[in-house]
């Protein structure tokens, strides 16, 4: 492992070398096939009642990797263990229990519920589907999760199109709080909401974290919003992680230069003077290259202001420095 | 706060509830009396027509409208009226039968295609092949080969309305396949057929039953348009398409032979399409509540 070695009872999930390939054109008569490679080599762990950030540009693949930990997509490669069971070659039926323990809120709170059915026909699925109530206790039970996410009981009957976006968040997170799982990962979970209900949710996965303990996989571009809800963040680039550390280090002495430019990009005015003072040059130029043709050895070196000739024939890997922050970059390494 | 803004949803949505739901989809409402009243032609037609559609009587023909032949007289003294009303019986049969067999057929294939891709790439070359014939020469090609009856007919609009129905079944599937909420309700451990029957058909059927109303007037015409070029019911049958067709040649002299057969087929798919429409904006809750 990366981080100073968690003891397996703590781990939730810990996946290795994992991979995600999507076949995008295939020429005339099937031959010469493309493929993207939307998650390259990922290696992680989360702990119980820890939450793990993954930060990126959009394109970095941090939405395909919060799916393949679901298992709502199927890895290419890698592994995935949960509580030290790999379960990456399940086949559905055999995975479907196990979906208990992993749970997943979804970016587009719009998309994500069912627009036939009522709210109290939404949280009793997965309470059905996992047995985790009596038939007659449902009703109780699904009032018992509104009220945990701030919802009024009699919201029950009624349909998602009745509802703000930051009161659908809430139906959502209630759903994924339904089977009382070990990890929930929260894909860009209030990026699709005014900013006022953005910190009412965000408070709302907080308070829910200290009493139940759940681990959080947090996929976000928004770094405000990651400084103030993470323990370690790990910051995604093409596909990869290039740097995964805790919280305050990361922010604080950021090593590599992608984590310097995105935190250089933050409009904050505490970050921008330490950027304009000890990293003028560094802020991204250009687009972030496509994953169909990813640049050779280290990925971020067409856009690197520190890209060495080593840089183009070497992939970097990720190696761990001191107090489990590590970096994927061959100029910052020790 | 969420609840505050709960309970203004709250009143909101009552205030505009409280409307009887007829009154808020009027076009729904008047297709509905329309097709009802057609209907009730149609079932009592024994009764409403007093003299027997196909009894000849060579002494009374081309008669003009009248007490006693409230629509006038054909060419051969056959009662104009009871024609119609006999008529109606054709076109609401074809009409209904070709709906709902094509839709039933369609959202199977359409099933069977957008879960199988294999089967997508075989069924949707077939249906390609099939909807590059206009429809209407599809079902004289296929009347041509066989002996002309209703149930032939029928049989004939099907084939030829099938492919479309397919292609906007697998589309539906395809999309919902993909949608967040099926995602979701995979990992709240929901199995195949429970994301098939609980999340994918309830969100098709909206979109199906409005295609099936256009399909429904579109088979009534295709309908007139066989049994007027002798494709279609055999001319013993009353059908208003074959009204029409006998009553073209003398169209100068009793215009009402054409006009009213022809006014009520245009009336019936008029009030189907009015339904339609009515019951496609009724039927997405996401646009009902923006046309409220």
């Amino acid at each position: 492992m990366l981080q100073d070695a968690p003891s397996p009872a703590e781990t939730v999930l810990d996946v290795a070398g994992l991979a995600k390939s999507f076949t995008v054109a295939r020429s005339w008569l099937g031959r010469g096939r493309k493929s993207l490679r939307a998650v390259d080599g990922v290696d992680f762990s989360i702990r119980r009642g820890e939450t793990l950030s993954l930060v990126g540009e959009s394109g970095s693949g941090k939405s395909t990797l919060a799916r393949l930990c679901l298992k709502l997509i199927e890895p290419t490669a890698g592994r995935i263990q949960l509580f030290g069971r790999s379960i990456e070659s399940l086949p559905p039926r055999a995975m479907r229990p196990l979906r208990r323990n992993l749970q997943m809120v979804f970016q587009d709170p719009f998309a994500s519920l069912n627009p036939r059915l009522t709210v109290g026909q939404i949280l009793g699925e997965p309470i059905r589907n996992f047995r985790i109530a009596p038939e007659a206790d449902i009703a109780a039970r699904v009032e018992a999760l509104l009220a945990r996410v701030g919802l009024p009981a009699d919201v029950v009957s009624r349909r998602a199109h009745e509802f703000s976006g930051g009161q659908r968040q809430r139906i959502g997170i209630a759903r994924a709080l339904a089977p009382e799982p070990q990890l929930i990962v929260l894909d860009e979970p209030v990026s699709a909401l005014d900013v006022s209900v953005q910190a009412q949710v965000l408070n709302l996965l907080g308070d829910l974290q200290a009493q139940a303990g759940y681990a959080y996989l947090f996929v976000s571009h928004d770094l405000a919003v990651v400084r103030h809800i993470s323990h370690r963040v790990a910051v995604m680039y093409l596909g990869r992680i290039v740097e995964i550390g805790p919280v305050e280090r990361l922010f604080s002495a950021p090593r590599h230069p992608y984590t310097e430019a995105l935190l250089a990009a933050v409009p904050d005015p505490a970050t921008r003077h330490r950027a304009g003072t000890r990293r003028r040059g560094t802020g991204l130029r250009g687009e972030i290259p496509s994953p169909i043709d990813p640049p050779s050895g280290c990925a971020f070196r067409t856009r690197c202001p520190l890209a060495t000739e080593r840089c183009a024939r070497e992939r970097p890997a990720l190696m761990a420095g001191k107090d489990g922050h590590a970096v994927a970059c061959h100029v910052r390494q020790d | 706060m969420a609840t505050a803004s709960a309970l203004d949803d709250d009143a909101v949505t009552h205030a505009v509830r409280r409307r009887p739901a007829w009154r808020r989809h009027p076009t729904v409402t008047a297709g509905l009396i329309i097709l009802g009243l057609v209907c009730a032609m149609a079932i009592a037609a024994p009764w409403l027509a007093s003299i027997d559609p196909t009894a000849l009587s060579t002494a009374k023909r081309l008669r003009p409208p009248s007490p006693e032949f409230w629509f006038g007289t054909d060419m051969m003294g056959r009662d104009v009226w009871s024609r119609t009303l006999y008529g109606a019986r054709v076109s609401v049969i074809t009409g209904l039968t070709v709906a709902a067999l094509a839709t039933g057929i369609g959202l199977l294939l359409g099933l069977l295609a957008g879960f199988d891709r294999t089967i997508d790439a075989v069924m949707m070359r077939i249906m390609d092949g099939l909807m590059a014939i206009p429809a209407i020469l599809l079902a004289i090609a296929l009347m041509a080969l066989t002996r002309a009856s209703l149930g032939n007919v029928i049989i004939a609009i099907v084939v030829a309305e099938v492919p479309r129905v397919v292609r906007l079944a697998r589309g539906i599937v395809l999309t919902l396949r993909e949608a967040t909420f099926v995602e979701a309700a995979t990992a709240s451990g929901t199995g195949f057929f429970g994301l098939l029957f609980r999340h994918i058909l309830p969100n098709a059927v909206a979109p199906l039953v409005v295609q099936s109303t256009y399909i429904a007037a579109s088979a009534m015409i295709t309908e007139a348009i066989l049994s007027f070029i002798g494709a279609g019911v055999p001319s013993s049958t009353p059908s208003w398409g074959n009204m029409m067709a006998e009553g073209r040649t003398v169209f100068q002299v009793a215009p009402q032979l054409v006009l009213f057969p022809g006014l009520c087929l245009s009336v019936t798919v008029l009030a189907i399409n009015m339904l339609g429409d009515g019951l496609r904006d009724m039927l997405d809750p996401r646009l009902a509540r923006r046309m409220k």
